[in-house]
């Protein structure tokens, strides 16, 4: 098993993030929760700078049949080396290849393989 | 002569002879008559319906299918005077210039000639189909009042624009019966005959040239027509079929020595919901989801894989339209807030959108009209169309979603979700565009192509085909504009044939 990725508040740059995540229009999305689940575990640190970490594990769930927790995990450490989560996806979506498909949803693969981890530490 | 003339009442045995005989009075067989008027030369339109749908006439057109599920024969097509335009959609785009090249990753494919050839009919085509100013892919500066395009990343995808068939005020799409009846009745050297089947072509005994054409009504009167030259305009399906009756001189049919006449079926196909398209901020111009309706301009956004991607990434043509606003489900929540979280983008706007699509489908020969064992009223075998549609098809269009849903991530603006993969899912969702093309295809060389780069048919001094039977490759732009435009262009060979 390979170390945890070495995580700070600056991988995820969340500066926009309290105001990144919220309701959809009608009341689709009901966010920000009250009760905010929290991660354990080695990756907590990065998944809990997510604004709702129970949404990105339930895009890990998709992603698991296609993305392993371990790739994932060393994936990430390879490429974050203190840079923020959003470069990473601004890598991947560059070219089609950086992109992953989590039943059906085209998502940048560091977002996908963060989903991943959180599914497992949630 | 001039006015309409009702083959019933034409006595049998009586023979006539014009200088031009065109057969089918639709988009096609119209638009040459109204090309051909100002000139000296006679001509005979016939046309197997009246000026309404009757069902008996209908009837001559109702053959088999099998194969890839596949719309009834008799139902993709009307058989009356302005034929399938009365009830087209109206959706127009001239074709692009990579749907002219032979493409060696794309086997079959290339016209003639490229598509400098045809464009300086658009103009034209593009009024009587009545578009009103030829726009197209400038159409963000003219819907410009109602928004803007989706800023998306650079890259292989880009709103494309269609325009609309318009006849009058509120009544859309032109019908071309309707709306240029009483101009072909206007036109003096040409015989219009209505209830007027064409059921058989004879050739000379030499097999090179037509000598008459046998013609039929449904009360029973059959009468010969002598044309010194003949086009065929009778839609996709039935160019084959007269084509392929036509049996007695040439016993493979007529321009059929290559084995070609009837193969390379094609039609768009249009499955909905191909997609779910997310905007982050919910900012979506109406022209996306509806006709903007400026003057005498009705334009349409969609998105269409660039010339340069089809070719870098080896797909063909394709269009992708927004539809209806749909709910996401949990899942699709849950990407939408985790990825826009990521990205730092506000999603708390957002809106999910249902995609559509036209998709062009790869030349393929054994997707084939023939003649089937049975006969219609009028003694004429039936069709048989065999459909087929490679998985490949739908692999190549998931290529260019995959792409946009790309360019909207790389922009911060939105993403995609590609909501079909499997066979049984794209079948699930099928509709057809009714687009009827392929069957006499046009190539330079005779063993290629049925008909040449003049749409005269090999090895025939006096047979022209008109209309999208000779389509070679279809690109994704609906056909009726782009078949106007070759039958304006084919009137010129028209002419030329009588010095
Ligand atoms: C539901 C539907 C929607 C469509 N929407 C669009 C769209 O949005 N955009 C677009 O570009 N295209 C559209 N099309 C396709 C469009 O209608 C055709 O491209 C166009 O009508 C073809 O013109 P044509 O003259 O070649 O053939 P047709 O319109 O089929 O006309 C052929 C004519 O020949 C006559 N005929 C047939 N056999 C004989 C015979 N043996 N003897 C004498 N006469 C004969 C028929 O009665 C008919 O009048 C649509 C078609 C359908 C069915």
């Amino acid at each position: 098993m390979s170390p945890p990725p070495k995580l700070s508040r600056r991988t995820l740059t969340l500066g926009a993030m309290a105001a990144a995540v919220a309701a959809f229009a009608g009341g689709l999305y009901e966010l920000p929760k009250l009760l905010r689940r929290h991660a354990h575990g080695e990756h907590a640190a990065l998944i809990n700078l997510l604004a709702d970490p129970d949404a990105a594990a339930m895009v890990g769930r998709a992603a698991k049949s296609d993305i392993a927790e371990e790739s994932a995990a060393a994936d990430l450490k390879t490429r974050l080396k203190g840079r923020a989560l959003a470069d990473l996806a601004r890598e991947d979506d560059a070219d089609l290849d950086g992109l992953v498909e989590v039943e059906g949803w085209m998502v940048p693969l560091a977002i996908a393989e963060l989903c991943v981890l959180a599914a497992q530490a949630m | 002569m001039s006015g309409f003339i009702d083959a019933r009442a034409v006595p049998s045995g009586t023979v006539i002879e014009t200088d031009v005989a065109i057969v089918g009075g639709g988009a096609a067989g119209i638009s040459l008559a109204l090309a051909l008027a100002p000139t000296p030369l006679r001509m005979v339109m016939l046309e197997s319906g009246g000026l309404g749908f009757d069902s008996k006439a209908q009837a001559l057109y109702s053959g088999e299918e099998s194969g890839y599920p596949y719309l009834k024969l008799d139902a993709s097509r009307l058989r009356y005077l302005g034929g399938s335009t009365n009830h087209w959609g109206g959706w127009s785009r001239p074709l692009s210039e990579i749907d002219f090249e032979a493409r060696d990753w794309m086997p079959h494919s290339g016209w003639p000639f490229p598509r400098r050839e045809i464009a300086p009919y658009f103009k034209r085509a593009q009024s009587l189909v009545e578009c009103g100013p030829f726009v197209y892919d400038h159409g963000a500066r003219w819907a410009r009042s109602q928004g803007a395009p989706l800023p998306l990343a650079e890259g292989g995808v880009y709103t494309s624009w269609f325009q609309f068939s318009r006849m009058r005020g509120s009544v859309l799409p032109t019908h071309f019966g309707q709306r240029y009846g009483d101009d072909i009745k206007r036109i003096p050297r040409l015989s219009s005959f209505l209830h007027a089947n064409v059921t058989a072509i004879r050739l000379a005994p030499d097999a090179g040239r037509v000598e008459r054409l046998d013609i039929a009504t449904l009360s029973g009167k059959r009468f010969t027509l002598k044309p010194k030259l003949t086009v065929l305009a009778c839609g996709a399906m039935e160019n084959a079929r007269l084509l392929l009756a036509s049996n007695d001189v040439a016993s493979q049919g007529i321009g059929n020595g290559a084995d070609l006449v009837g193969r390379f079926f094609a039609d768009h196909p249009i499955p909905r919901d191909t997609a779910t398209l997310v905007v982050f901020d919910g900012q979506l111009a109406p022209f996306y989801t509806n006709n903007a309706i400026l003057g005498s301009l009705i334009l349409r956004a969609t998105f269409s894989p660039t010339e340069d991607f089809q070719r870098r990434r080896k797909i063909p043509a394709s269009l992708t339209t927004v539809e209806n606003e749909v709910k996401l489900d949990e899942l699709g929540q849950a990407a939408v807030v985790t990825v826009a979280n990521v990205l730092g983008v506000d999603a708390t706007g957002a809106r999910a959108f249902s995609t559509g699509c036209g998709m062009e489908l790869v030349p393929d020969p054994d997707r084939r009209l023939t003649l089937s064992g049975e006969h219609d009223a009028l003694g004429l075998p039936r069709l048989k169309l065999h459909m087929r549609v490679a998985q490949s098809n739908f692999d190549h269009y998931r290529t260019a979603l995959k792409e946009l849903g790309r360019q909207l991530l790389a922009a911060r603006i939105g993403m995609i979700r590609l909501n079909r993969k499997s066979r049984q899912d794209w079948i699930g969702v099928m509709d057809w565009g009714n687009h009827h093309m392929g069957t006499t295809r046009m190539a330079a060389d005779p063993k290629q192509g049925v008909v040449d780069g003049d749409c005269k048919v090999h090895g025939i001094a006096n047979l022209f085909v008109a209309g999208s039977s000779v389509f070679p490759t279809y690109g994704a732009s609906n056909p009726t504009l782009n078949l106007v435009a070759l039958a304006l262009r084919l009137a010129t060979h028209v002419r030329k044939q009588f010095p």
